[in-house]
């Protein structure tokens, strides 16, 4: 690989991560959401630095040009991370409904009790 | 015995003040409780201004989750049967001595009015009938349970029923799916012939574009619902 073009890929990479941390410690992204996130970078990042590891997974699997392998693993990776945010959604669509719930029976509670002290 | 008729209403301002005053004149012996599911139109000034026994949710959820708030409502305040009658006067409360019957004499835990057995009053249009009986064929073949009005919105549970569907309620597609997680938990189903009214006012909730949509995503969930759940040996 041109060593100008990995440079570039690392520094990118690097971005990447700092990005993410100065999410995390701003506490703007839960550490729980983020591993994904880290670990892709991670895998980034070591992928850079050692690009023949990408011709190696290529040719274990059959793929002709390492620049597909790159996007092949880019769009399954993209997929999980999709899946996930689905689960997150679905779980906390799940709580909403049991909040907006008690919040209307409470609600009555209060409308009830405040009635009663009026008289 | 503790009774509670949950009325769902979303944007009923045309019916609800018949369907809940036909009830506290004429059915003084039932408690009631309207859920508001966030009607856009003036339910809810009706209801606060009749001062009936409601809930209102602060947020839209749906018939699913509306309905589900009643029967929180229902088991935190240890009622013995919780009832569910349509907000739009399609349900005569005549028959909800019929449908709460099978429960009192202990033959069933969830039953549910069904408008097909007697083939009386209001059938609904053709497409809705065919839509019903595809339905009533899946949950047949899933979990063995004989439901003639699948979408019937008119229903009672006992106390245990109450308990689990105030836990467990689907959201998207009540009504068929309420009978498949029933019956694979071991709940006693029993259908009861009623006689229903075309609806007074308002506009239904189902129209005939989303008829097929929601035939597919019916009959996906409770198929999934029964991939899901394993029949518990009695």
């Amino acid at each position: 690989m041109n060593p100008v073009l990995q440079i570039f890929f690392i520094i990118c990479i690097v971005v990447f991560l700092l990005i993410i941390i100065r999410y995390l410690t701003k506490k703007q992204l839960n550490l729980k959401y983020s591993l994904v996130w880290l670990a892709a970078a991670g895998c980034m990042l070591i992928l850079a630095l050692f690009p023949q590891l990408v011709e190696k997974i290529g040719n274990l699997v059959g793929i002709a040009t390492p620049v597909s392998t790159v996007f092949v693993f880019a769009g399954m990776f993209m997929l999980l991370i999709i899946l996930t945010l689905t689960i997150i959604v679905s779980h906390m669509n799940n709580r909403i409904y049991r909040l907006t719930q008690m919040q209307a029976i409470l609600e009555k509670r209060v409308r009830e009790l405040e009635s009663k002290n009026e008289k | 015995m503790k009774i509670l008729v949950i009325i769902p209403a979303y944007n009923e301002s045309e019916n609800i003040e018949k369907v809940v005053d036909n009830l506290i004149e004429n059915y003084p012996q039932y408690d009631y409780l309207v859920v508001n599911d966030c009607s856009t139109d003036d339910t809810e000034d009706i209801l606060k201004r009749r001062g009936y026994n409601y809930i209102s949710l602060p947020v839209n959820l749906g018939i699913g989750g509306g309905v589900q708030s009643g029967y929180i409502y229902a088991a935190q305040n240890d009622y013995d049967i919780a009832i569910q009658i349509d907000g739009d006067g399609q349900h005569d409360p005549a028959y909800i001595g019929k449908l709460i019957r099978p429960i009192i004499d202990g033959e069933a835990d969830i039953t549910v009015g069904s408008r097909f057995i007697e083939k009386e009053g209001f059938q609904t249009s053709f497409l809705r009938r065919l839509g019903i009986n595809i339905i009533r064929l899946v949950i047949k073949i899933c979990c063995g349970v004989n439901a003639t009005d699948t979408t019937s919105g008119f229903r009672a549970s006992n106390r245990e029923a109450t308990k689990f569907f105030a836990s467990n309620y689907a959201q998207d597609y009540p009504e068929p799916e309420a009978i498949v997680s029933a019956s694979l938990n071991n709940f006693r189903f029993k259908d009861v012939p009623v006689v229903m009214k075309e609806r007074e006012g308002g506009v239904s909730s189902i129209n005939a574009k989303r008829s097929i949509y929601y035939m597919i995503k019916v009959s996906l969930a409770i198929i999934i619902c029964r991939i899901g759940t394993r029949r518990k040996k009695k």
